[in-house]
Order: structure tokens, then C-alpha cells, then sequence
């Protein structure tokens, strides 16, 4: 029997603009220790066989329409974008082409999207976010004498270090689960950021694939429109001195 | 909800109403409708045209979760969410990683080899047909030679697919130890099959299959649901299973969401109700439908309503590699081994695990990069940078069952409808952890024989089974071995609540065998005059 599948779609001929994507002053992969500096996620050939017409209207709109804050006040949504540029750093990048982190974390609690289930111990993402941050600049008050927009990048570092290992006055925090906090915040930076195709290109990640696909599956074998790797760079001694990385498994996890 | 709402709309009764329209409701779908019911299937999410709303993102693939809010708690509570749910016609056999197995035979007598929980009121035997039947019916790609129990008797239907560089690894990390391994049985199709094409490897199978190589029941059983005349009702909520006088199930209550973003009451009256909603929303719904003569929940004189729930340990080992890997490309889990599947004196746990590799994409592998190694920084982003020669193995450890793990509703979160949300509590036994901890273990020890020059650990669950468990006994179950509830004769449980212990398999498989077991059954009730039909030609 022939199976009857819904109609398909009607997609407009005329395709979405690829030189919109051209979002750096270098191609994405020229990040300063990326393995693959002339790596361009959506050179043309790859626009043209990897991106399907409703892949580039999603990540278009992602890269050019950047939501306004709306949830959170100018003051917290300052103290927030100071905490994703500790927690995923850009510096290398001109500030018109990093990557926004924020305003999808305000974006998402705006529309009150959530992940579809909340620990108990843990008060909506909306609450969770404000109680947050406030602890946190209590924090910085109690322990450095300083808000946290006044620290140098190297406290600010610290500070953060203190917190991602749970060493802090739980007294500060009222009751948040601070390790639950920092997971949250750690899922939403690494969410955005990892979404867009700059950061994509940075770690060689082929993007959408779509409806081209790959060809050449085995181990070490490249698509031509592949990555292709020209400075190697291991992260053997980062894993061996990560505070999960010796014996594994003695990081707290939730 | 408002006062304004009017008398809600009442549809014409159908003979079977089915609630979910994932990996069982669409096989009960289309074997029901095949056989001459007139069916109705709510569904609370949309439903997909996989060419027009499936995008090759990680982000974009959020729309495909159950993201309603619910509540977890317990010694150890689990991710609800992308993890474990879907939410549309598919359910979530749309974003599954396709691993089609087999339970073992041991699977069923859990109980009798070890005394650890109660045995299944069913044995393999009594599913092997139905396992053949859903395979040839998904176009299932395997092996020729299954080196594990149980014993096929015939080869899978289409042709085993190539190993990518993952697989490769972890073939050879097993050779190396000399543990046995196999290309693993996936439901995405190495060949044509109807309309369907075959897979092209472009690795984003768990974000939604926009090829429609992948075997969803959303392309598969539910267009020929359709065809046979079942009508799938998609956008619709059940907020309530009503009981009539004679004590059987009269309709269903639902929300429905319209195109403006209304939502209206309607109520759909059915000879025959099946739940196929999963271990979170069946108890749920059994448990709002409290009513009179039911204070308990529905199909709850046991009390067993939403305990027992279980999750897979999935403990997760990345390695690092010299050569590069691109760990993103094809289906995730092209191999598999079960060497460690039984339980063996010699270990310190009962039960066992099947060992798969996996391919997480950028934002799952940083998160696992955050959780494990505790990285954030600079350090994370550099060694995202190495992103491509990274290889991962991930778990599929049994969890024994235990009635402390429950769904329950929660006495104070409500929804955006005003109904309670479902509560999870979920803490690990004491075998669960000695057995995961071995199975990571064992992944650590591939990773390093096939050459990893630095490995790292991070946890994680997947899979839900159980909370609404069949049996022989109305007192110890919740429905019969042919997922009738022991309380509501016209009212069946049909998904992977009814799990009596979860196994250390992939669990989709299995729902969808016991969803056409289910339906054979129906089939033949109504030919004793037990169920009608009303649709002509019904035999």
C-alpha cells in the first residue's frame, strides 16, 4: 500500500540572502585558538547544499533580531551581561560581533518558556533569575567590598570560581540552591552562545547539513565541505586539571 | 478558566478514543482502524509536517518537548523536558535516538531469577510475533547476526547501516578488550521504503528528521491510521476520563487550542478509552479523573496508580582522540554491546546495561562539558575548540523498580489550564548505583582501548517506565496483561507506564509491541461481541 503523507509545504523560490550571515570581520572560524580560522559555515557552496530555506530564515533571524530586554530591569540585565562575559568569554571578538547571550535568557523568561519541569527546591526560572542575581552581587559586596560591575575581569573570574564550586555564605543566597542556579545559568549561556553559527564555525561544526548530508562516515575521513582542521589543538590538559576531570564523577551533579 | 466557556461541544461518539498519539497511540491507531473501528486519537500537541516544521537545529528542535510545567523532586530528581517527552503526533518517536531492541527473555521473570521485583505477566514468547510485526511495519535496520539473546528467527527487515567514526571507535575499543559488539538495530531506513528515502547521515536525528528516513509513528503508523480512517485530533488536551453510572468510561474531556489561540472545552464519547500518554501524563490524568465512586483516581483501587516509576541510568563517558572524529555526523547509536546485560554472580549488582555510542551536538556536549568537568570560562570555550575529537558512549543501565518513585499531582502547582501539574519523585536504590557506576566504568575502559587520551564522566538518565504497572493481580497492578485497567472494563493503559521493571533496552520498541499486542486483543474481544463496531464491514 502507498503510504499518504501530509502535503508538502510551498517554499518561495527566491531563497533567503546568504551574505546577511556575514556577521564578523573575519570568516567564523577566525576566533584566536579555534582549529579552523578560515572555517566559514556558510561559504557559499555550503549556503547553497547544507542550509534548507527554513534552517536560514530561523538562523538569520536569530543572528539580526536580537530581542530588546523586557524582563529584566536596565540594572539587572547590566549585572547579567557582565556574568555571561565572565562565564563565556569574547574578548577577542569587536563588541558589534559577539555573540548576545542576555537577551535570550531575558527573552526566554519574558515569554515564560521553561524547560518543562522545576526542582522543588527551586522557585520558578522568573524568581529564580532576579533572587539569583541579587545574591550574587550580595556576594560580591560581602566577599570583595564591591559590587560586582566594579571588579576587575580577575575578581569578577574568582568571584565566579567561589560560586561555581558552592563557596559562598548560603546565608547570602536565602535559600536558593546556588549549584542549581549556577547549572541553570550555565545551560542558558551555553544554549545561546552555541546556537549561533560564529560559535559553530569556532569548533568546526558542520551546521545544519541539511538536505545535503555527509557522505563519509569513517573515522578521520572529511566531506570536502567539511571542517578541516589546520591547528591542531588539544584539550588533554584542560580535562586533567578541570575539577571534574581526574577521577570524574566527584563534581556535584544534578 | 473563565466562566464564559459554554456547553462544551460534543462529537459524534466514536467506537475507540485513543489519548496520545506517540509510539503507542499511533500503533493502536492504525491497527484499530485497519480492523474496522471508527477512531478518534487526542493529541496535545501539533501535528508536524516534518518538510515544513522540522529546522536542522539544536535550538529549533525545543518545539518538539513537553515543556508544560511539572515538578521534580525525590533523593535524586530527574530532567523532565527534552530528556524523556514529546509533545505532537509522533510523540516522542520524533526526537528518539531510534535504538529498536528487543527485551531479553530474563527481562520478563526479573522477579523469579532474582527476587528483586515482581516478574511480568507476560514472557517474551507472547511478544515475539509483535516485535516481528512493528519491525517489518518500521522498516527496523539491523545486524544479519545478533550475537545476544533473544534469538531471532530472522533477519531484520532492512539492511544494518555503515558505522560512522564513533561506532568505529568504539568497535575497536571492544575488540581490543575482546567484548562482543554489534551495528546497532536503528529505526531509520538504509533503503526505500514507499515514499520514504533513505537515511543521508546528516545526524540530526533526535532534532526531528526532516528527510523522513527516520520511522516515527508520525510517518509511519499514523499516516496509515489516517488512511484507514482514523482521525487525529491534533492540539487537543485531556483533561479528564468521565465514568458513567455502570461504571464503564463514557468520554473524555478535553482542551482544545485553537488556530487564534483559544482554548475551548469539548468532549468526545468512545465505546473504548485507551490512555497512551506516558509515565508522567497517564497517572496524571488517571489521577485527576477522580470522581465519584473513584476518589482515588481512576483504575486506582491498588493504589498503584503512578507508583513505580522508572528511568534508565545514562551515564555518559567522553573521550578524547588524536584523529578527528566529527562525532556529529549519521544517527547517533550505530553499535551496541550487551555483553553486560545479565545479571552475573560475580558482580556486586543484579541486572545489567547495554553500552551505545552517542553524538551530542555543540550545546549538549557543553553542557555535558559544564556538568562533568565543571568548566565555564575561557577554559569551556577552549575546549569546545576540540569539539571534533571527541567521542562519546552513553548507558542504558536497569533501574529496579521501587513504589517510593512516584507521579503524583502536586497539591499547589496548577497549569496554565488551572489543573494540578504532575509531581515526579525519584531517588536511586542502592543496585542502581553500584550498576551504573560499573557501567561507566566499562565505557571509560573502550574509550581508553581504543586509544582516548583523556576521559571525563558526566550523568544523566533517559527513558521513562512504569508508574501504572501490568500484572496477574488487580491488588498488585494497575492493568492486566493486556493493559485493561483492572477497576474501568473499557478502559485501557497502553505505553510505557504499564513497564513492570524497565530492562536495560532502549524502551520504544517494546511500548510498540505491546500497543499491537493490545490491539490484536481488542480485535478479538469485539469479535466475541464484547466491543462494538460501528463502522461497516466490521467483521
Amino acid at each position: 500500500m502507498r503510504i499518504r503523507l501530509p502535503p508538502l509545504p510551498r517554499v518561495p523560490r527566491r531563497g533567503s540572502d546568504r551574505r546577511r550571515l556575514e556577521v564578523g570581520s573575519r570568516p567564523g572560524g577566525g576566533a584566536p585558538g579555534s582549529p579552523y580560522p578560515s572555517f566559514d559555515v556558510a561559504a557559499e557552496d555550503k549556503w547553497a547544499h547544507d542550509w534548507d530555506e527554513k534552517t536560514r530564515r530561523l538562523v538569520l533571524q536569530r543572528v539580526h533580531d536580537v530581542p530588546p530586554y523586557r524582563f529584566f530591569a536596565p540594572s539587572e540585565a547590566r549585572l547579567l551581561e557582565a556574568i555571561c562575559a565572565r562565564l563565556l568569554p569574547q574578548d577577542d571578538r569587536l563588541p558589534s560581533e559577539r555573540v548576545p547571550i542576555a537577551p535570550w535568557i531575558d527573552a526566554r523568561l519574558h515569554e515564560g518558556r521553561g524547560d518543562g519541569y522545576r526542582y522543588e527546591d527551586m522557585p520558578d526560572d522568573r524568581e529564580a533569575y532576579r533572587r539569583g542575581l541579587a545574591a550574587l552581587d550580595r556576594t560580591a559586596v560581602e566577599v570583595r567590598h564591591a559590587s560586582f560591575l566594579e571588579l576587575s575581569d580577575e575578581q569578577r573570574d574568582a568571584l565566579l570560581g567561589e560560586i561555581a564550586q558552592g563557596r559562598v555564605r548560603v546565608e547570602a543566597w536565602e535559600g536558593l540552591a546556588v549549584d542549581r542556579f549556577v547549572r541553570r545559568l550555565m545551560n542558558d549561556v551555553i544554549s545561546a552562545y552555541y546556537a549561533h553559527p560564529l560559535a559553530w564555525a569556532e569548533i568546526g561544526f558542520n551546521g545544519p547539513s541539511s538536505p545535503r548530508g555527509h557522505m563519509r562516515l569513517d573515522l578521520g575521513r572529511r566531506d570536502p565541505w567539511e571542517a578541516e582542521e589546520s591547528i591542531p589543538r588539544s584539550s588533554v590538559e584542560i580535562v586533567r586539571r578541570a575539577p571534574g576531570g581526574s577521577g570524574g564523577g566527584d563534581v556535584p551533579t544534578h | 478558566m473563565d466562566g464564559q466557556r459554554n456547553v462544551p461541544r460534543r462529537h459524534t461518539p466514536a467506537d475507540v478514543l485513543i489519548i496520545g498519539a506517540g509510539a503507542a497511540g499511533g500503533v493502536l491507531a492504525k491497527e484499530l482502524a485497519e480492523a474496522g473501528f471508527t477512531v478518534v486519537v487526542l493529541e496535545a500537541g501539533p501535528h508536524w509536517v516534518p518538510e515544513r516544521d522540522f529546522v536542522s537545529d539544536e535550538r529549533g528542535a525545543e518545539q518538539l518537548y513537553w515543556t508544560d510545567p511539572r515538578v521534580t523532586t525525590g533523593r535524586d530528581p530527574i530532567e523532565l523536558g527534552a530528556n524523556v517527552t514529546g509533545k505532537g503526533v509522533g510523540g516522542s518517536t520524533v526526537h528518539y535516538s531510534m535504538v529498536a531492541l528487543r527485551m531479553h527473555e530474563s527481562d520478563f521473570m526479573v522477579g523469579t531469577l532474582g527476587g528483586v521485583a515482581h516478574d511480568w505477566p507476560i514472557r517474551y514468547e507472547d511478544l515475539e510475533p509483535y516485535y516481528e510485526r512493528v519491525e517489518t511495519e518500521l522498516g527496523i535496520s539491523g545486524p544479519v547476526r545478533w550475537p545476544w539473546s533473544p534469538h531471532r528467527r530472522g533477519p531484520y527487515p532492512y539492511r544494518e547501516h555503515p558505522l560512522n567514526s564513533v561506532a568505529q571507535l568504539f568497535a575497536r575499543g571492544c575488540d581490543r578488550l575482546g567484548i562482543r559488539w554489534a551495528p546497532a538495530p536503528i529505526a531509520t531506513i538504509s533503503a526505500r521504503k514507499g515514499d520514504r528515502p533513505p537515511c543521508v547521515y546528516r545526524g540530526f536525528c533526535i532534532y526531528g528528521c526532516s528527510t523522513n528516513a527516520k520511522s516515527s509513528t508520525l510517518v509511519t503508523y499514523i499516516p496509515r491510521a489516517i488512511a484507514a480512517g482514523a482521525e487525529i485530533r491534533a492540539e487537543c488536551m485531556a483533561t479528564r476520563v468521565n465514568v458513567g453510572p455502570d461504571g464503564r468510561a463514557r468520554s473524555v474531556t478535553y482542551l482544545r487550542r485553537l488556530a487564534d489561540g483559544h482554548v475551548v472545552e469539548e468532549e468526545q464519547a468512545a465505546e473504548l478509552v485507551i490512555l497512551s500518554c506516558y509515565s508522567v501524563e497517564t497517572p496524571r490524568l488517571l489521577l485527576a479523573s477522580a470522581q465519584r465512586g473513584h476518589p482515588d483516581g481512576l483504575a486506582n483501587s491498588s493504589g498503584l496508580v503512578g507508583k513505580g516509576l522508572m528511568v534508565h541510568s545514562a551515564n555518559i563517558v567522553h573521550g578524547r582522540f588524536p584523529e578527528i572524529v566529527y562525532q556529529y555526523k549519521g544517527p547517533p547509536t550505530l553499535a551496541l554491546t550487551q555483553d553486560f546485560y545479565e545479571t552475573d554472580d560475580r558482580n556486586d549488582y543484579v541486572r545489567g546495561f547495554t553500552i551505545e555510542p552517542i553524538g551530542p551536538f555543540p550545546i549538549a556536549f557543553a553542557k555535558q562539558v559544564a556538568s562533568g568537568l565543571g568548566l565555564w570560562g575561557r577554559e569551556l570555550r577552549e575546549l569546545m575548540f576540540d569539539y571534533n575529537h571527541y567521542a562519546a558512549l552513553g548507558l542504558v543501565g536497569e533501574c529496579l523498580p521501587d513504589d517510593e518513585n512516584t507521579v503524583t499531582l502536586d497539591p499547589d502547582e496548577k497549569d496554565d489550564h488551572g489543573l494540578a501539574v504532575a509531581r515526579v519523585t525519584f531517588g536511586w536504590g542502592e543496585n542502581d548505583r553500584r550498576l551504573f557506576r560499573a557501567g561507566a566504568d566499562r565505557e571509560r575502559e573502550i574509550l581508553e582501548a581504543a586509544g582516548a587520551e583523556v576521559t571525563w564522566e558526566a550523568e544523566d538518565t533517559s527513558h521513562l517506565m512504569g508508574a501504572c504497572r501490568m500484572g496477574d493481580d488487580a491488588t498488585t497492578s494497575v492493568v492486566d496483561q493486556w493493559c485493561r485497567t483492572w477497576d474501568v472494563p473499557n478502559l485501557f493503559v497502553c505505553d510505557g507506564s504499564v513497564f513492570v521493571t524497565s530492562s536495560a533496552s532502549n524502551p520504544s520498541l517494546t511500548i510498540q509491541a505491546i500497543a499491537a499486542r493490545t490491539a490484536d486483543y481488542i480485535v478479538n474481544r469485539a469479535r466475541t461481541g464484547e466491543f462494538t463496531r460501528r463502522a461497516a464491514g466490521a467483521a
